[in-house]
């Protein structure tokens, strides 16, 4: 599955997970709802790589140019991703933003939703319990 | 025992808040209330012609039409919480007539007449699907007043490919009655209950298309009591109208985003009343982006309607209803119009947006209209 970085270079799904537990968002930037979620995904990023699982961001549908000025003015610190093409949105079978995942270190999706609630975070803090669980 | 519980409570509460990766530490409080847009909007109508229910011109008819209606109007949408949202509008009509109708002969009421609104509408995201809305309205001006309450429910299906809305909406108006000398005659009301449905449906990734009903049933005074109509005989007489009228219209739009940065918008209408009225109207929208910051819209309507069954410019005596509004008649109407609009932003306000509009309208039996309109709008 390809995706695009900020300054357009290649990448994929399975290089950005990399096998981190990780909390993934599909998002745009005209997106009224997936602008309330920008600060507590910005914690929690600042806060899950502490226990070596990441917050992953991919705008769906835009261009690398609006995303890019978008995150520079909003100060966006974690990592972000382009689906221009909706490969993966189509591929996930979502066609709506926000759109939350919870992928674990094997890379399975453990929880899919709409915008980060209290339900997507039980599912971080448990992919990243039985990550911890597995290293012991 | 209620104690020990108490006291568990307490120490996972504390170990929650102590988790960097709780709720709460991640997702805060719910936010307050903050204000998500303003928009203010000036329009001014400049109508003429001629209809033969004004009494401003000679007595058999028809008298002049002539009106100037300049509305500011303000809208302020502010959000409270995640699933709040309250929308206000606050439309100000003032009307400035040639004399139209026979209650100017006597008292000028309607040469000026100064008109506000206050309509609110509070909208509760129930799930990331569906949402409910109340509405509550309330109008006045000089010579009458109106309420509304809605209700409606908006529902999206298929990961947002279809949504569904259904509404209910419930009007009452109460005014000053007038017979076509402009003698006061007391206060009447009438009432509109009005249902809507409608399906807007995702064809492809270019293509949205709507279809929708609206059913209204008005009861009681339907006409603005003063109207004269022309009698065979010579003289005036009162518009006479039926006390209950059905309307229905059936709305089909589809949207396709053309490949040269466009966007066309098509729409049919057809409405047909109790009163014997059939309406079709076509309208076409065409936007086109100039740059980042620039579109405009072209807009072509025509609307062709058959004239209510018991209208007539000269009628005969002991007719039961009988209109000469030229509002009830045949007509055929065609509208063409342009708007630039303007989009820009800055570091406090998303989406800053300026539009400047104009319309030109006219009908088969002696009506023009202009429509100039400018608005400013602020995305926060």
């Amino acid at each position: 599955m390809k995706l695009q970085t900020l300054d357009g270079a290649e990448t994929t799904l399975h290089q950005a997970v990399a096998g981190r537990v990780t909390l993934l968002t599909l998002w745009a930037t005209w997106c009224d709802a997936c602008r309330d979620e920008l600060q507590p995904l910005a914690r929690l990023a600042e806060r899950s790589s502490a226990v070596g699982a990441q917050v992953l961001a991919i705008d769906v549908g835009e261009s690398p140019a609006r995303v890019a000025a978008f995150v520079r003015a909003h100060k966006l610190g974690y990592p972000q991703l382009l689906d221009p093409r909706f490969q993966l949105s189509d591929a996930l079978g979502s066609r709506r933003v926000p759109t939350t995942l919870v992928i674990d270190a094997g890379g399975n999706i453990l929880y899919r939703g709409g915008a980060l609630d209290g339900a997507a975070l039980a599912a971080f803090r448990g992919a990243i319990g039985q990550a911890r669980t597995a290293e012991r | 025992m209620a104690l020990l519980t108490a006291l568990v409570g307490a120490g996972r509460a504390r170990a929650d808040g102590a988790d960097p990766l709780s709720d709460a530490a991640i997702l805060g409080r719910s936010p307050g209330i903050r204000v998500e847009s303003v928009r203010v909007r000036f329009t001014q109508l400049d109508q003429a012609g001629t209809g033969y229910q004004s009494q401003a011109g000679p007595p058999e008819g028809p008298g002049s039409q002539q009106l100037v209606v300049s509305t500011p109007q303000a809208e302020l949408v502010v959000k409270q919480g995640r699933k709040l949202s309250y929308r206000l509008e606050v439309p100000f009509d003032i009307v400035t007539a040639a004399s139209p109708d026979a209650v100017d002969i006597v008292s000028s009421s309607s040469k000026r007449n100064e008109a506000g609104s206050i309509d609110l509408t509070t909208t509760y995201q129930s799930a990331p699907e569906t949402a409910v809305f109340l509405r509550g309205a309330f109008h006045l001006e000089e010579n009458f007043r109106s309420w509304t309450l809605g209700a409606g429910v908006t529902h999206a299906m298929a990961d947002d490919n279809a949504v569904l809305s259904a509404s209910l909406n419930e009007v009452i108006d109460w005014f000053d009655t007038y017979d076509v000398h402009g003698v006061p005659q007391g206060h009447v009301w009438r009432t509109s209950s009005n249902a809507n449905l409608g399906l807007t449906q995702l064809l492809s990734p270019t293509t949205v298309a709507h279809v929708g009903y609206g059913g209204t049933l008005q009861r009681r005074n339907l006409g603005v009591t003063w109207n004269s109509v022309p009698l065979l005989g010579g003289g005036l007489g009162p518009e006479l109208l039926p006390e209950v009228r059905h309307r229905h219209a059936l709305l089909g739009r589809i949207v396709q985003a053309l490949p040269w940065r466009g966007t066309l918008k098509q729409s049919y209408r057809l409405y047909l009343d109790s009163w014997g009225i059939v309406g079709n109207t076509l309208e076409t929208q065409l936007y086109q982006r100039l740059g980042r910051g620039a579109y405009v819209r072209g807009l072509y309507r025509l609307h062709h309607q058959s004239a209510a069954d018991f209208f007539t410019t000269r009628a005969a005596p002991g007719l039961e209803h009988r209109t000469a509004d030229s509002d009830l008649d045949g007509f055929t109407a065609h509208s063409y119009g342009a708007k630039l609009v303007l989009v820009g932003s800055t570091p406090s306000v998303r989406e800053v947006t300026f539009d400047l509009g104009f319309e030109r309208y006219h009908r088969s039996n002696d009506l023009r209209a202009s429509l100039y309109s400018c608005g400013l709008s602020l995305l926060f």
